[in-house]
């Protein structure tokens, strides 16, 4: 597998593989200890290959339990530490592991299980055990790599399985479309593990050699601290969601000048404004900025764009990219029927990148994933878009598949959890837009079980703090509303049309 | 500007009772987050064109209300 094959080579140069909160890991060092990893899995284990759960944030530790994993053909969960105790269980129950790495303070109820802590962790890189692993027990090509849990509509994450086919056929393709090579640069490792979008720094960036920087979620709550850290790192390669830089854009010394290795900034995750592509250009003239596009069902990333000034001019939005090769992306009416350029419609694709569907989860993998006739696998995006001359342009969602500062939510995901809120009796979440039509916050308008006398802003804090026990905070609603009862549609549902319309939000 | 900044804030937070309750920690009640800070700031660069960085302050400064009607004073005035 290129990432293992690449870690070993650059195990014999001085190279650094990622540096957190000012602790480091070298190439050598993940080599080492991903083998004492692989080697402690293959002798524990044997030919059980359940995937292995990783709960933690940005720990060096999680770079080496991964690859160790991969290397001894397990797939591994990442959780990140935003995932609250009742969502990691929902995980662990479809999972079943036998093993869960937790580098995190936060206890994990499973005693059936085996757990190792981070002082548990480290025993296992020091030991003198003898390496056994060899390069027969990686994972190979039908072979799961990871399996990354996403808001799902009722309310229990979706696990998509990743194999090793589909990283091969991203990696090959997207590394020579945003100019990576093998050159020690340093490149930004933003976005949590449980995205798809960090795959860009693990994989493009440790099959090349570079020197991932970590930001922690303690250095992203500190907006000084964190800009701070990204002034002294070096970085080269910028890959986050344009949420990020919309935050750094506040900050006058992020500049070429201040900041002056950064050749190219790489969006994925969410939409690219023109506000915020043409604020990094000017203050960046000779980086480039590269719009990527792809649901985690299709591995990160399926289509991608230099942009140019000229786009800003253009009429259209950003485009989101030419599509990858090696899959066939078509724009489909409701019929399935493939639809002319400037024609709107479902974006679906077909190919190697394709996932094969969520881990025991029939039901949604058939909703949404199909087999073509000549065997290749495909996805329903449910995503809008549609072609001009050979470029995708994004236009909305289908369903009520939300992207929130780079997070992807389904409005239902959050409902659900609200009403296992005791009081609640019924609730529904609408996104607020922003001047430049982007979702700033949610608000959910809820119904109680029982009345009572607390202000509004009482009662939301209560709700508040209840949820969080079911779902990370990125996905709670900031503001929340008691109604004595919804407005009803005709068909006797909740009138959302009518809850925004009377700007009760 | 009392009301200026009020009207920022229930902008930003999307709630109006903090019109009553301008004491409140605003961070505390899940109103505001580090994100929430980028939008005050860009909010107080529209409404009064005083362009801050986010290192020029704290963030007790932007806790409440009042907090931030304090610091919007001491700096503009």
């Amino acid at each position: 597998m290129r990432i293992l094959e690449s870690i070993d080579k650059f195990a014999n140069t001085e190279r650094v593989a990622v540096r957190c909160l000012g602790a480091e890991l070298t190439y050598k060092e993940l080599n080492d200890y991903s083998d004492k990893i692989a080697t402690y899995l293959l002798e524990e284990f044997k030919e059980d290959r359940t995937p292995i759960v990783i709960y933690g944030n940005k720990e060096n530790e999680i770079l080496v339990i991964m690859i160790g994993a991969l290397k001894s053909g397990r797939a591994y969960v990442p959780l990140d530490i935003s995932f609250p105790a009742d969502r990691v269980n929902q995980v662990i129950t479809e999972v079943k592991p036998k093993v869960i790495f937790n580098c995190t303070e936060n206890p994990i109820d499973a005693d059936e299980i085996l757990q190792f802590n981070l002082a548990g962790i480290k025993e296992i890189f020091y030991s003198n055990h003898p390496i056994s692993v060899t390069k027969k027990d990686w994972v190979t090509d039908e072979d799961n790599c990871y399996i990354l849990f996403t808001s799902g509509s009722t309310g229990k994450p979706k696990g998509v399985q990743i194999n090793k086919r589909n990283l091969d056929s991203f990696i090959d393709w997207f590394e020579k479309d945003t100019y990576v090579d093998d050159s020690s640069t340093v490149m930004l490792n933003q976005p949590a593990y449980s995205f798809d979008l960090s795959v860009v720094p693990l994989y493009l960036g440790l099959c090349n050699g570079k020197t991932l920087f970590s930001l922690a979620k303690s250095t992203l709550q500190d907006l000084g601290e964190m800009f701070a850290q990204l002034i002294e790192s070096d970085i080269e390669c910028w890959v986050s969601t344009p949420t990020l830089a919309d935050i750094c854009n506040k900050f006058d010394d992020f500049n070429g000048k201040a900041m002056s290795k950064i050749s190219k900034f790489i969006f994925i995750g969410e939409v690219l404004t023109k506000n915020t592509a043409k604020t990094l250009m000017e203050r960046f003239p000779s980086a480039k900025v590269i719009n990527a596009y792809g649901p985690t069902e299709a591995t990160v990333a399926i289509s991608v764009i230099d942009i140019t000034k000229e786009m800003l001019d253009d009429k259209s939005p950003l485009p989101i990219g030419y599509p990858i090769p090696n899959c066939e992306l078509r724009i489909e009416d409701e019929n399935g029927n493939q639809l002319k350029d400037g024609e709107k419609g479902e974006l679906t694709v077909v190919g190697d990148s394709v996932s094969t569907g969520y881990l025991n989860n029939e039901e949604m993998t058939n909703k949404v994933f199909f087999k073509t006739d000549d065997n290749k696998q495909g996805y329903k995006t449910g995503d809008l878009a549609y072609y001009e001359n050979g470029v995708l342009y994004y236009s909305g969602r289908k369903d009520f598949q939300i992207k929130l500062n780079g997070f992807r939510i389904e409005i239902e995901d959050i409902e659900n959890n609200l009403r296992k809120v005791e009081n609640i009796n019924n609730v529904a979440v609408l996104p607020v837009f922003n001047d430049e039509n982007k979702i700033s916050h949610l608000t959910a308008f809820v119904v109680l079980n029982k009345e009572n006398d607390l202000s509004n802003l009482k009662n939301s804090m209560i709700i508040k703090d209840e949820v969080k026990k079911f779902i990370p905070a990125y996905m709670i609603p900031r503001n929340i509303k008691i109604l004595k009862s919804f407005p009803l549609n005709t068909n006797g549902k909740i009138d959302r049309k009518k809850l925004i319309a009377d700007k009760l939000c | 500007m009392e009301e200026k900044v009020l009207d920022m804030l229930i902008e930003v937070t999307g709630n109006d009772d903090i019109a009553e309750e301008k004491d409140l920690d605003l961070f505390e009640a899940g109103l505001l987050d580090s994100l929430g800070i980028i939008e005050v700031l860009l909010k107080i660069e529209e409404v009064f064109g005083l362009r801050l960085q986010p290192t020029d302050l704290e963030k007790k400064d932007m806790a409440t209300v009042n907090n931030l009607i304090e610091f919007l004073q001491s700096k503009i005035a």
